[in-house]
């Protein structure tokens, strides 16, 4: 299968005070087409810098990041903003819902920025699935916070996305609520052939992926480009 | 439950809070100032403003009265308003006398009025600019204006000089050698010259002539009720031709209070919403904060307490900080600041009140204490857990349907309707600022020496030959023949002229129409009756001569426009009708528009002309002051009927308004003309300065409002887009996160600022301007036309769309900085 996500020497370092904190440290990684790779590691060990990195969200210091074949910190900010809505889907750990909007316009807003057509019966399915037909039209200040990150999820999945990167989505939910989230992260990424990159600290949760990368001190130590198969 | 002192630990956390905001504390400690500075200003500039307003009414008026009784008086009169409690002061004017000429001169037009100590000492001397010498004692002194000596061509004069004068009086015509005991320049530039008490007992004229005995009133409080004015009308049993003039100003001095008061209450409100905006922003971001006090057990009585003493503290700083800027900028900065901007040269003088300081801090206070009572009632009715949860208000809204239309449009709707509230305090701001804004750009328009000037003349000269005034015929000189009409427009610079000419006639008895008119004329202007003469004229109507007047074809056009009912232009020109000049007689156009009156030329052969009366005007452009009517008729018909008419007048128009090129060649032209004394002229350039000098520094300080309140309102704006984007910074980069371009944020943004923009432009346009309507009839003592000035309303419209747009993009830089997005999401998180 090919690689959809590299990354070559990525370094991502803070000024902090006098001290320089390395997040990243020369992080070499692959991800291959329809993945389901989680990211473990401590707290400050720089599994949430990587993600963001592989998602342009944030600049790196040194290093080179691929993503289905282009290099991203070549892109200028509106090249890189583009390439967030149609490769990308986020699914962050607090939901990152715009709370002015609705469910259904949370959903459809990656697509109606790129001033696509809204595929209203592909909308209404992610919505079926992940159970929040109900809901379509209340503002995620009124829903609990599994509703919240479901519908993160299909937000993230609603421009049928190369890529699902997932940042501790079950790090607010009580257990069964991210069991259930997982399940339909994990569904929802095989039926519409995603590749999916998440972190957790759970080893449970992780214990779902194709492939455990872990991470320490800025340094992958284990899992870095083993391709664990189906 | 046990009472226990916390009051120390409450101030303890409220000095702490201060310490540790610092920066947003001390934000909203200059945004205090701010406002407490601009009220302030408002309220002194304003005094100022309308102070200056007094003074100017003064200046033009020539002497600082509210009322006066014309046509003569009694003693008895004099007494009445004496004792009325309403009147401060009472001042009496004498008519003396009229200049006939001079050593050097022939045409005079200064007249001679003797005023008593009240009138000359309290009431004239705020409109004198300055003065040398005393006021006559001696029958033979003069204490004389500028502009009379040089109508006298004794332009350098001085006190103690002696000149020859023939001057008129009811006893005839007497030549005598005056001193000058006094010197003075008015602002109205009036050509008086102040005679003595002796001199006035032997003109022969009694106070109590008609037309010779002015008696003026000054009440004691600026503000006087109408009833106060028909009250005293009254009690002075009026006879037919005296009548109470009451002074513009003070008539409407209570609609002028009124909507004063009004202006006040709008800058007041316009300040109370900045302040409380400000305050409510502030203390919102401030809840999560208030929450985690609450987790250390701090009751909500104590968090109440809390937030109330850091305002007091920071808003008695802010006070503070901004009365001792507005007495700054007051004092020092605003008179500089007029200077440099060249608006006026002289002195400006503030108007300073300690109602003012007292205002400004209570209104200030007052809306601080309303400001932080209810966002800090709200952050001890939240629980804890609530509390640090608390992420701004988002608006009550629990779902709300799928909208269509285009996304950024929609995001920026939501925005601004989000929280309706906020949205509505920022858009009546703003629109009461635009709308003073424009109320006071209206209003200055309206009272620009060249608006005032334009209202009152049209033409930008008028030349006028003072030997038709002349009651001699013989002695009129042709000032303004065709070799002078060519002069004046040698250089190019006059767009038109037109001359009015005028032969003397004689407008013989006849029982219908000239007998009623001469009825009329001598209740209203006559010391005799019309019976003592009746006879006489019957017999000798040369005796009562009048003039008849020719008009060119433009003038026709305009004063045709001016009748109630236009006559027909053809029969004018052959000269089968003509209109009459009323002379303020009490006769109704309607009930003469059949009738015929005939005339013959004064010294001419004896041949009648008659002619149907079409019309009556009171246009006193063509008044000369015969005693029988005075016709007008077309210039065409006056040239036929008349070998030789005199130009009485000539009105001109430059090319130019306001050329002052164009107005040099005319006064060349008279200059170098056989009888420069003989002309007189009224330039629209110089009655513009003159009006222009008296309304002093009105103008900049107009302006000074006009800018002050412009910026409230902006204020409060930048005030709440700064917060509201603050408080989006999250929404804003998730949206940024899921793809969204810098370029589709400005334009959410661009759009939000078109929404303020738009929104505060049309309630400006409805609300503002039904109330800049009000407010400007309830001024409008001048009757000036409710006109919107073009110019600062396109100007307040671009404006206000740049700063509406420009702010939250400015905001959104300042506040995204160079961070990343998840940087910013963090941040919030």
């Amino acid at each position: 299968m090919n690689e959809i996500v590299k990354t070559q020497a990525l370094k991502k370092y803070y000024k902090l005070g006098d001290n320089t904190v390395k997040a990243l440290d020369g992080v070499d990684f692959t991800v291959r087409e329809g993945e389901f790779v989680a990211i473990v590691g401590k707290s400050g060990s720089g599994k949430s810098t990587l993600l963001h990195m592989i998602g342009g969200l944030d600049y790196p210091t040194g290093g080179k990041v691929y993503v289905d074949g282009k290099q991203l910190y070549k892109l200028n900010k509106e090249q890189l903003a583009v390439f967030r809505r149609r490769k990308v889907g986020f699914v962050f750990q607090s939901f990152n819902l715009v709370p002015d909007l609705n469910v259904y316009e949370n959903v459809v807003l990656p697509i109606e920025l790129d001033g696509g057509h809204i595929d209203r019966d592909f909308v209404d399915e992610i919505l079926r699935i992940l159970k929040l037909e109900e809901k379509k039209e209340a503002l995620p200040g009124t829903l609990s916070g599994g509703q919240q990150q479901r519908a993160a999820i299909a937000r993230a999945l609603a421009n049928k996305p190369a890529i699902l990167l997932a940042d501790e989505p079950t790090g607010n939910l009580d257990t069964g609520s991210s069991h259930d989230v997982m399940g339909l992260l994990k569904m929802a990424a095989k039926r519409y052939h995603q590749t999916v990159v998440l972190i957790t600290h759970d080893a449970d949760i992780a214990q779902l992926a194709d492939r455990i990368v872990q991470i320490e001190d800025g340094r992958i130590v284990k899992g870095s480009d083993v391709y664990a198969g189906e | 439950m046990l009472e226990n002192n916390n009051s120390r630990i409450v101030t303890r956390m409220a000095v702490r809070s201060i310490k540790s905001g610092r920066q947003k504390n001390l934000i909203m400690a200059a945004a205090i100032t701010l406002s407490t500075f601009m009220l302030f200003c408002i309220l002194t500039v304003g005094s100022t403003y309308f102070k200056m307003q007094r003074l100017q009414n003064i200046r033009m008026n020539g002497a600082d009265y509210d009322a006066f009784i014309y046509g003569g008086f009694t003693e008895e009169q004099k007494e009445i308003c004496e004792k009325n409690p309403y009147i401060q002061t009472v001042g009496v004017q004498g008519m003396a006398g009229w200049t006939v000429s001079t050593d050097t001169d022939d045409t005079l037009n200064t007249v001679m009025l003797w005023s008593d100590g009240a009138q000359w000492d309290v009431l004239s001397k705020p409109a004198v600019i300055w003065q040398k010498g005393e006021y006559p004692l001696k029958e033979n002194e003069v204490m004389a204006t500028a502009a009379a000596l040089k109508d006298c061509g004794l332009e350098d004069a001085g006190v103690g000089d002696t000149f020859t004068l023939t001057y008129g009086d009811k006893q005839g015509e007497h030549t005598a050698e005056f001193t000058i005991s006094g010197l003075l320049k008015t602002y109205k530039n009036e050509k008086i010259f102040y005679v003595s008490k002796p001199f006035l007992d032997k003109s022969g004229f009694s106070l109590d002539d008609y037309g010779r005995g002015f008696l003026y009133m000054k009440f004691k409080y600026p503000v006087v009720p109408e009833r106060v004015f028909r009250e005293l009308e009254n009690s002075l049993n009026l006879g037919e031709q005296q009548y109470l003039l009451i002074e513009p100003a003070a008539q409407s001095s209570v609609q002028i209070l009124a909507g004063l008061a009004g202006l006040v209450l709008i800058t007041c409100f316009s300040a109370y919403l900045l302040i409380y905006n400000i305050l409510y922003i502030s203390v919102s971001s401030n809840v999560r904060h208030y929450g985690l006090l609450q987790t250390v057990g701090m009751t909500g009585r104590q968090i109440y307490q809390m937030v109330l003493r850091q305002m007091f503290m920071v808003g008695a700083c802010g006070i503070a900080g901004g009365i001792l800027l507005g007495m700054l900028t007051s004092f020092l900065l605003i008179p500089e600041a007029v200077k440099v901007l060249g608006i006026q040269k002289e002195e400006i003088s503030i108007a300073f009140h300690p109602a003012v300081f007292l205002l400004s801090i209570l209104i200030a206070g007052g809306t601080i204490y309303l400001g932080s009572r209810k966002p800090a009632k709200k952050a001890t009715e939240v629980s804890p857990v609530e509390a640090l949860g608390y992420r701004g208000d988002f608006g009550k809204r629990n779902s709300h349907g799928t909208r269509k239309g285009r996304l950024v449009w929609r995001l920026a709707w939501d925005q601004v309707t989000k929280d309706k509230k906020k949205t509505m305090i920022v858009l009546l701001s703003l629109a009461a600022s635009l709308s003073v804004f424009l109320c006071l750009t209206t209003l200055i328009e309206s009272q620009g020496p060249r608006t005032i000037v334009s209202n009152y003349m049209d033409a930008d000269m008028v030349l006028i030959n003072d030997t038709i005034k002349k009651d001699d015929k013989n002695d009129w000189k042709q000032l303004m023949d065709e070799a002078f009409q060519v002069k004046i427009k040698e250089g190019g610079r006059i767009k038109e002229s037109h001359q009015v000419l005028i032969d003397q006639i004689v407008v013989p008895w006849e029982p219908e129409f000239v007998d009623t008119w001469m009825k009329a004329f001598y209740v209203k202007w006559m010391e005799e009756s019309y019976a003592d003469i009746e006879t006489e004229f019957k017999q000798n109507p040369e005796k009562f001569s009048s003039y008849i007047i020719g008009i060119d074809e433009a003038a026709f056009t305009y004063l045709n426009s001016t009748l109630e009912t236009p006559i027909d232009e053809q029969s004018f020109k052959e000269g089968k009708s003509c209109i009459l000049y009323r002379d303020s007689l009490n006769l109704k156009e309607a009930d003469y528009q059949e009738e015929n009156i005939a005339c013959y030329l004064y010294g001419g052969d004896g041949e009648s002309h008659s002619f149907q009366i079409g019309g009556l005007t009171d246009d006193s452009y063509y008044r000369r002051g015969g005693i029988t009517p005075t016709i007008i008729v077309s210039d065409a018909y006056l040239n036929r009927i008349s070998d030789a008419p005199y130009v009485f007048k000539t009105s001109i128009q430059y090319e130019q308004e306001y050329d002052t090129a164009a107005e040099a060649d005319v006064k060349n032209a008279i200059d170098t003309s056989a009888y420069p004394k003989d002309f007189s002229y009224e330039s629209k350039i110089e009655e513009m300065k003159s009006v222009s000098k008296a309304q002093g520094n009105m103008m900049g300080i107009g302006i000074g409002i006009a800018f002050i309140l412009a910026l409230i309102g902006i204020l409060n704006y930048v005030n709440t887009v700064t917060g509201n984007i603050h408080n989006r910074q999250m929404e804003l980069a998730i949206m940024e996160s899921v793809g969204m371009t810098e370029k589709q944020v400005k334009s959410v943004l661009i759009r939000e600022g078109i929404l303020f923009a738009g929104g505060s432009l049309a309630l400006t346009a409805t609300l503002g301007l039904f109330i800049t309507y009000l407010l400007y009839q309830s001024m409008n003592y001048m009757q000036v036309t409710f006109a919107i000035p073009v110019l600062p309303s396109a100007c307040m419209i671009l404006f206000i769309l740049c700063v509406c747009v420009a702010v939250p993009l400015t905001v959104y830089r300042v506040v995204t900085g160079k961070k990343a997005i998840v940087e910013r999401i963090k941040t919030n998180e």
